[in-house]
């Protein structure tokens, strides 16, 4: 590579130097926050839905147990949760979820579900300082939900292949390449 | 950290030049030499230079003023001419814009190492939007360390970690630039190419950047890069959407670095790691804001700064939450 550092260095120092002050800087006008947030819902989670094709409401068999026959994927491992699948979801209306106080809640507010267990999380959620807002930092903004990294039944979230490592600088490449 | 070993184009590479760099400090000290007569050499050296097949193409370029200096009118042929030259090389049709800072904004950043993992999913995606070249001469503006847990000494930690992530006894560090309010790598510049903008972003001309690389061995946080080749990016991968002053394709021979993508933040929109970041770790937004999410991390959260007794100041904050 020749690149004429020398040549190229006085020319840049010179015009700097002879420069009389830059002209006046114009910035962006300042704009007031409009953040609407709409929430990411895990839809695609859903495709049993709705629960009510084969759960009666009120008909379901509430002894813990291990599934065999159907759901044998739920793998239900949350902490120290009691109360099994009936913990969250309602017998009473199989289509909905439920808070501790019995309040029905459609799947797309799983959140609030999580909120009343995982205060602290759920206020940096709204705050935007857990999970993750796409869009305009000022603006438009569009917040996921616990559910689309956390599967409520097994909510660590769970562990990734990285993308590939940077290359070797050229100086330890070269090294490394006169060792082998 | 040791410099030679966690860092591609580290200042280890190449000499410094330091007797370039006395003569630049002379010629700065004889403000008043005749701009004519040096310009009348510098054309000169722009034929020399394109003879030794550097990638300045043409006079025009070479006596271009200062980005400060420009006037939209230079910025529109100078823009116009940039775009040629990728049409021309690689067939891509891109726009070069110039957003601006907005008034009252300082952009800061905060990233979450309770739930970093390490997947560097923000590495890849910046350098899409960034338009950083692939291969050979790769370099990525964003790096992850794996670093012991308990560990504050950075040199034992490892950029080059492959396998599943997280892994136990790990946590996980990015780094990228700081945008510093007190931006070590600015001072060190012999010819102003590089500067702190009033939205705290640290930018580059990389028509004005003679390739010293002082910026480069001045920064603490290892946060600059270096064009040793001409960039090579499949046309494929060239993001079409540019800023003069941050992710249009780089020359040969120049410095670079992360501008919190400024040809997105500038029009609102997240910076291109944030949003590729599946776990949720990395915040953005105007630090002046007092109700923003940063102002709420910097109150409420445990936050930390890299190499705080450097007075570098960094608009990158580190927090744990
Ligand atoms: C195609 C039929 C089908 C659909 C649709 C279905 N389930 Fe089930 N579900 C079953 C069967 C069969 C069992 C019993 C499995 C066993 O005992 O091994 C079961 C068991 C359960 C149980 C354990 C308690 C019990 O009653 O046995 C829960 C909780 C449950 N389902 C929830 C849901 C929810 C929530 C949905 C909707 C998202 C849903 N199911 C949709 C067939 C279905
Ligand atoms: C901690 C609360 C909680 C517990 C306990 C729980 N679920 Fe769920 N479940 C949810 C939430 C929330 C959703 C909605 C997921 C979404 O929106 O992505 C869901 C979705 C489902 C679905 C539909 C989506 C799917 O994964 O197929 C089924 C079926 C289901 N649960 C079955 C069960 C069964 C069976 C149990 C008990 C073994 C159980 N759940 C225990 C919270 C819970
Ligand atoms: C009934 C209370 C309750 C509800 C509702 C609930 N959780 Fe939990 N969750 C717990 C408990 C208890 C633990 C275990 C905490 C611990 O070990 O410190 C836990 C653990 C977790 C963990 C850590 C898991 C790990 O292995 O690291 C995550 C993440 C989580 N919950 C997310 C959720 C999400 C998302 C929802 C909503 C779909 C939810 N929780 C709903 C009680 C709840
Ligand atoms: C963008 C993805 C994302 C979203 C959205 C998200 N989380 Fe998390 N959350 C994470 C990651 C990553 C971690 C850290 C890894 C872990 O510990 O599993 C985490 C950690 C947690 C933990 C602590 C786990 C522990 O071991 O201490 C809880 C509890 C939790 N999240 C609850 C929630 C709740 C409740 C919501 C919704 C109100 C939510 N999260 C939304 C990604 C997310």
């Amino acid at each position: 590579m020749a690149k004429p550092v020398p040549l190229a260095l006085g020319l840049c120092a010179v015009l700097v130097a002879a420069c009389s002050g830059p002209p006046e800087r114009k910035l962006a006008p300042a704009q007031a926050s409009a953040r609407e947030i709409t929430i990411e819902l895990s839809a695609e989670h859903w495709a049993q839905f709705p629960c009510t094709q084969c759960h009666e409401k009120g008909g379901a068999n509430t002894t813990e147990r291990p599934l065999t026959e159907f759901h044998t994927n739920t793998g239900l491992r949350h902490g120290s949760v009691g109360g099994w699948c009936y913990r969250c979801h309602s017998n009473q209306d199989p289509d909905k979820l439920h808070l501790t106080d019995g309040t029905l809640l459609p799947f797309e507010k799983s959140y609030e579900l999580c909120s009343g267990c995982h205060g602290d999380r759920a206020i940096d959620w709204r705050a935007g300082t857990h999970g993750l807002n796409v869009g305009y930092w000022n603006g438009p903004q569009t917040r996921r939900t616990c559910t689309l990294c956390h599967n409520p039944h097994r909510p660590a979230f769970a562990p990734m292949q990285p993308e590939k490592a940077p290359n070797l600088p050229r100086t330890m490449a070269a090294k490394e390449g006169a060792r082998r | 950290m040791n410099g030679c070993h966690a860092e591609p184009g580290a200042a280890c590479g190449l000499p410094l030049p330091d007797t370039h760099a006395e003569q630049l400090v002379e010629l700065r000290r004889k403000g008043e030499t005749s701009r004519r007569g040096l310009l009348a050499g510098a054309a000169a050296a722009a034929t020399a230079t394109a003879a030794a097949g550097c990638d300045i193409t043409s006079v025009d370029q070479f006596l271009q003023k200062h980005y400060t200096e420009l006037t939209d009118d230079d910025k529109k042929q100078i823009f116009a001419r940039l775009e040629a030259q990728v049409k021309e090389r690689s067939g891509v049709t891109v726009k070069i814009g110039d957003p601006q800072p907005i008034e009252g904004v300082t952009f800061g950043y905060a990233l979450n190492l309770s739930i970093c993992n390490g997947n560097r999913r923000c590495v890849e995606a910046c350098a899409r939007e960034n338009n950083l070249p692939n291969h050979p001469e790769e370099m990525r503006y964003i790096r992850v360390l794996e670093v012991p847990n308990g560990a504050l000494e950075l040199e034992k930690s490892d950029p080059y970690f492959e396998g599943e992530v997280p892994k136990s006894g790990k946590y996980y560090l990015p780094v990228q630039c700081h945008q510093c309010a007190n931006p070590p790598c600015v001072r060190q510049c012999p010819c102003e190419a590089t500067w702190k903008e009033p939205d705290g972003l640290i930018v580059v001309d990389y028509d004005w950047c003679i390739g010293c690389r002082y910026c480069q061995a001045a920064c603490p946080y290892h946060a600059r890069r270096f064009n040793y080749g001409a960039p090579t990016i499949e046309p494929d991968r060239i993001n079409p959407n540019q800023a003069y002053l941050s992710n249009r394709i780089r020359p040969v021979g120049v410095i670079e670095k992360c501008t919190f993508c400024l040809q997105r933040t500038r029009v609102g929109r997240f910076p291109a790691c944030l949003e590729a970041c599946p776990t949720g770790a990395r915040k953005f937004g105007d630090l002046n804001d007092p109700n923003g999410e940063l102002r709420k991390i910097l109150a409420t959260k445990r936050v930390y700064v890299l190499k705080e007794d450097l007075g570098t100041i960094p608009h990158f904050y580190y927090f744990f939450a």
